[in-house]
């Protein structure tokens, strides 16, 4: 039985934000900083409307914290090359985008998720979202700043599998941005060839 | 001939049985599950009883096959 009082959190999962340029992403933090690429997740946009097809992906940090990164297909760049892909944003810019940018903490359980629920809804602060992803489960709200803030447990280890996996992910996303209208049907291709020539 | 890939973990073994269904065939490549079929290859997601945030990222890769349907409902894809 998990005590669940007083502070609870333990450290950040992962902190996220969006990208446009997915090779210079790869380069810094990966090929110049020496940071593992653990896990990434293809979906196609659901939920809202204007909620385009995204590869998020993670680089280790260390200690099992994460930082990841969103690149959406099809969507022009909203800043100037070298801007804050945030800061610069005015109301315009779509929800979804805003939302990359966020602060995941990490809690060991689902009942400290539900704890912190608890915590926001008896002083009704919206959870807004409640989200069982492939790897955790996740409640989200946004600060009084508008900045998304997740609360996430694990629902499984990551393991090398998924490792691998994000490694054939970048390789192909980085191949696919490389010509012109990348997309996940391309991205999806492009893997598919990746996969036959890694398989042993 | 449709190639889909889906990546061999537990999240995903409800979208792997439920592919097997209508692919022709299935055989585990590398860290994969790959379906191979001529014929449309058909995934509902209630059946398979997978949460939305996990059914929209089950598709890891897809050769020769084009998206017919990819929403909450279901997946389908047929052959380009």
């Amino acid at each position: 039985m998990t005590e669940l009082n007083g502070h609870l959190v333990r450290g950040v999962d992962h902190a996220a934000f969006p990208t446009f340029d997915p090779a210079g992403t790869v380069r810094f933090y990966h090929d110049i900083l020496g940071f593992p690429i653990v896990h990434s997740v293809c979906a196609v946009g659901w939920g809202p409307e204007d909620h385009p097809d995204f590869v998020h992906f993670f680089f280790d940090i260390g200690q099992g914290d994460r930082v990841a990164f969103f690149y959406y297909f099809g969507l022009a760049p909203l800043s100037e090359p070298g801007a804050d892909a945030y800061a610069t944003h005015g109301a315009d810019v779509p929800k979804f985008f805003r939302d990359s940018r966020h602060l995941a903490l990490h809690v060991d359980s689902v009942e400290v998720l539900e704890e912190y629920a608890r915590r926001l809804e008896e002083v009704g602060w919206k959870v807004e979202m409640r989200v069982r992803h492939e790897t955790i489960e996740s409640i989200y709200t946004h600060d009084p700043n508008g900045y998304l803030v997740e609360f996430t447990t694990p629902v499984r280890e990551i393991t090398d599998v998924d490792d691998r996996d994000a490694v054939l992910t970048l390789k192909a996303l980085l191949d696919v941005t490389r010509e012109p209208d990348p997309s996940m049907a391309k991205l999806w291709a492009r893997k598919a060839q990746l996969i036959g020539q890694s398989a042993p | 001939m449709i190639r889909l890939f889906v990546l061999d973990v537990p999240e995903f073994s409800p979208v792997i049985e439920q592919a097997g269904r209508s692919a022709q065939s299935r055989r585990k490549v590398g860290d994969y599950v790959e379906f191979s079929s001529t014929r449309a290859i058909v995934v509902d997601r209630r059946a398979a009883r997978v949460r939305r945030a996990v059914w929209f990222s089950s598709v890891a890769a897809l050769d020769g096959g084009k998206l017919a349907q990819f929403d909450a409902d279901e997946l389908r894809i047929e052959p380009e």
